[in-house]
């Protein structure tokens, strides 16, 4: 992999190989294969579990590491995206992990530098790293991917954890179904290989309810996706009685809890929250190891 | 309601194959075809020149992305004779001496002549008419709010009705804002997939379909800007049979793309009205060849290459067109038999004469010399380095074309070749 920007640019058989990567990495003490490296953190978004989570990565593997928040950058003074890249990229880093808030923005940068970059999200488009780490968890919490069947719930529309799962699961013969208000699901998304439905009841033979944060932005005027957060919790918010005993439920965080997540359900048993945080540091871990080393390079040091 | 750059008429002859297939020689004296004689080579195609109801020529404002000298030099290699200017500039054209300043710049500039259309509304904010009566006599072409919808009903049903004052047509840009906000490309499964806010078809056709309505109460002309989409083409057409008077629009990008090109993010793929899916963009290949829509329009609409030179998002909407609307509709529409090069010459240059008035270019002994030659075997890629226009945002670049522009006669004058 040159950089990992977009699930769709993704084989099966890299997908295994950066899941396969991050098991190596747990509960073993890493190898510094990035010693002497820098790997460059840019968030022009707010983040805390990804920037702190790549960051920890970078660091475990023995990178050196910056981080760049768009507040205090040179992006307020208006400098240009194109601009900042070259900047950022005469320090040569190893690696260039973004956030944007713009769609391909971390591709327009890829296009302006000689580092790996990683696309931390970008807009409502993707967020590869997510969905990997999510995959490393169903796998890890029910033995299989293979056959699984994934309900994603919520604000569909807005989503690039969505739109990156739905296209992970298909990679690995999972199967995934859309469920939230008419306007959240978005129209022609079932061309990603999806199902959709509008009502709750489809979780039911669900293995995984994979729960998306619901923003209060979209209830403003002039929105109204959904007539009131009230009403979308009554019809859409996942609570104990909602749920089978068995399934599981995710979240890519943070959760609005009493909104689209019972607080019962999110420090319940079914609760796989906290392994997508844990994965997340091991599969960023992986994805790092691979764009930088290599696979051939790996096999040397090992 | 043309200026020109003043000068001589040149005296030539130009020769080529009509497109009913005879080779003829025309003699153009003091800017006049005066003979037309069977013979003379064959080996291009000669025909009327063609006419662009639709550019933006940055002028005045935004003279670093294009000018009234740099974008009819690009119309004269695009083998146009007449372009209509859009009035979405800064300051808007929204009064008679704006516009008086432009007809004064086009008189020493222009390198083909050039109408310029005033907006409809006062700093096209929508709410009050501009001076119609007064603009038309200072030449206005025709009135336009382009670039923005008319969002009220109650200010369009006034301007059509004013219509009758200034003789001249109005031309809409159908947006329903409501519909289209924050919306950057066509509503569909690439905008689902690429989690790009969608611009639904019908935000165009309900809008296309109130102002048939709003035309066909007052019984005035109307013309529809940039059509992109399926239902709009099966109003306009509906309107047509009814004895509405309206004329449409399509641009060559439009016609040859779908929004399946925007899956590269290139901003070059970014237009308002967006890039729709392939059964809309089959149903403006059937409109431009069965008459309902008679018009090719570029929407030439250049931007500087640093606007351009970022994220697709944060890009603004549009691209040239001026230097690639014959080769690429050649290419694209001719050479895979979807429509007749008779037709495509006809939509290119009558077409769009008549919907705005404006004299029609032929090849007929005594008419004024507007002419172009075109080598349909020429094979060029479209670069950067190849454009007249101040602007390289084409969504061709790097493109192989088949088909070149070798001449242009307008007004009279040799202008290209």
């Amino acid at each position: 992999m040159r950089h990992l920007l977009s699930i769709a640019d993704l084989t099966r058989d890299d997908v295994e190989r950066v899941l396969d990567g991050a098991r190596g990495l747990d509960g073993t003490e890493p190898q510094p294969v990035l010693r002497g490296r820098l790997v460059l953190n840019v968030f022009y978004e707010s983040s805390t579990r990804t920037s702190s989570s790549f960051d920890l990565a970078a660091r475990r593997l023995g990178a050196t590491t910056m981080t760049l928040k768009e507040s205090g950058s040179s992006a307020d003074k208006g400098e240009s995206l194109k601009d900042t890249v070259q900047t950022l990229s005469a320090y040569g880093p190893s690696v260039l992990v973004m956030r944007h808030p713009q769609a391909g923005a971390p591709a327009f940068a890829a296009r302006h530098t000689d580092a790996h970059v990683v696309n931390a999200g970008d807009g409502k488009h993707q967020h590869p790293t997510q969905a990997l780490l999510d995959l490393y968890t169903m796998r890890s919490a029910l033995g299989r991917l293979e056959g699984l069947h994934v309900a994603i719930v919520g604000d569909v529309l807005h989503s690039r954890v969505a739109r990156s799962l739905v296209q992970a699961l298909g990679l690995v013969g999972a199967q995934a179904t859309l469920i939230g208000p008419p306007a959240l699901l978005p129209r022609g998304i079932e061309a990603l290989g999806c199902e959709t439905s509008t009502e709750i009841a489809a979780i039911g033979d669900a293995d995984v309810v994979y729960v998306l944060r619901m923003q209060r932005e979209r209830m403003l005027a002039g929105a109204s996706y959904v007539p009131s957060l009230r009403e979308y919790t009554a019809r859409w918010g996942i609570t104990p009685e909602r749920l089978r005993p068995g399934q599981k439920v995710m979240h890519p965080g943070p959760i609005n809890r009493g909104v689209e997540l019972d607080a019962r359900v999110a420090d319940g048993s079914a609760s796989l929250v906290l392994e997508q945080v844990r994965a997340g540091l091991l599969v960023r871990m992986s994805v790092l190891q691979e764009l930088a080393v290599g696979a051939a390079r790996l096999q040397e040091v090992a | 309601m043309l200026a020109c750059r003043n000068g001589y008429h040149d005296s030539l002859t130009v020769e080529g194959r009509l497109a009913g297939g005879r080779c003829v020689t025309v003699t153009v004296e003091d800017g006049t075809i005066v003979r037309i004689e069977p013979g003379g080579s064959g080996r291009y195609v000669l025909a009327p020149a063609f006419v662009d109801p639709h550019v933006h020529l940055r002028a005045p404002g935004r003279e670093d992305e294009e000018t009234i000298g740099s974008g009819t030099a690009a119309a004269a290699a695009g083998g146009y004779c007449a372009i209509l200017a859009m009035p979405n500039t800064d300051p808007v054209v929204d009064s008679a001496p704006v516009l008086r300043g432009l007809v004064e710049t086009a008189r020493r500039e222009a390198v083909v002549p050039v109408g310029f259309m005033a907006a409809i509304s006062r700093s096209l904010g929508g709410d009050e008419l501009t001076e119609m009566g007064e603009l038309a006599d200072a030449g206005a072409a025709a009135f336009t709010d382009d670039g923005r919808p008319v969002v009220s009903a109650g200010l369009l049903r006034r301007a059509l009705q004013y219509g009758a004052v200034t003789g001249r047509p109005l031309a809409l840009h159908c947006e329903e804002p409501t519909l289209s906000r924050d919306a950057h490309v066509h509503e569909g499964a690439v905008s689902a997939e690429l989690g790009l806010t969608g611009y639904p078809s019908v935000a165009e056709s309900s809008m296309v379909e109130r102002d048939l309505a709003l035309a066909a109460y007052e019984g005035r002309p109307l013309h529809l800007m940039h059509l992109s989409a399926r239902e709009s083409v099966d109003a306009l057409r509906r309107a047509r049979e009814a004895g509405v008077e309206a004329t449409g629009e399509v641009t060559p990008h439009h016609l040859v793309l779908t929004d399946d090109a925007v899956r590269s993010l290139d901003p070059n793929t970014k237009m308002n009205p967006p890039l729709r899916a392939a059964d809309d963009r089959a149903a403006l290949v059937d409109a431009l060849r069965d008459g309902t829509i008679g018009c090719v329009a570029t929407d030439h609409a250049p931007h500087s290459r640093e606007e351009k030179d970022v994220p697709f998002e944060a890009a603004p909407f549009g691209v040239t067109g001026l230097e690639t609307a014959f080769a690429a509709l050649h290419t694209h529409l001719v050479e895979p038999g979807l429509i007749s090069l008779e037709t495509l010459l006809e939509r290119m240059s009558g077409g769009p004469a008549r919907a705005f008035g404006l004299p029609v270019p032929e090849v007929k002994v005594g008419a004024r010399a507007n002419l172009v030659v075109v080598d349909l075997e020429a094979e060029w890629t479209v670069t950067e380095a190849g454009f007249h226009s101040r602007s390289a945002n084409s969504w061709l670049l790097g493109e192989r074309l088949r088909g070149a522009v070798v001449q242009t006669v307008a007004d009279g004058r040799l202008v290209y070749g």
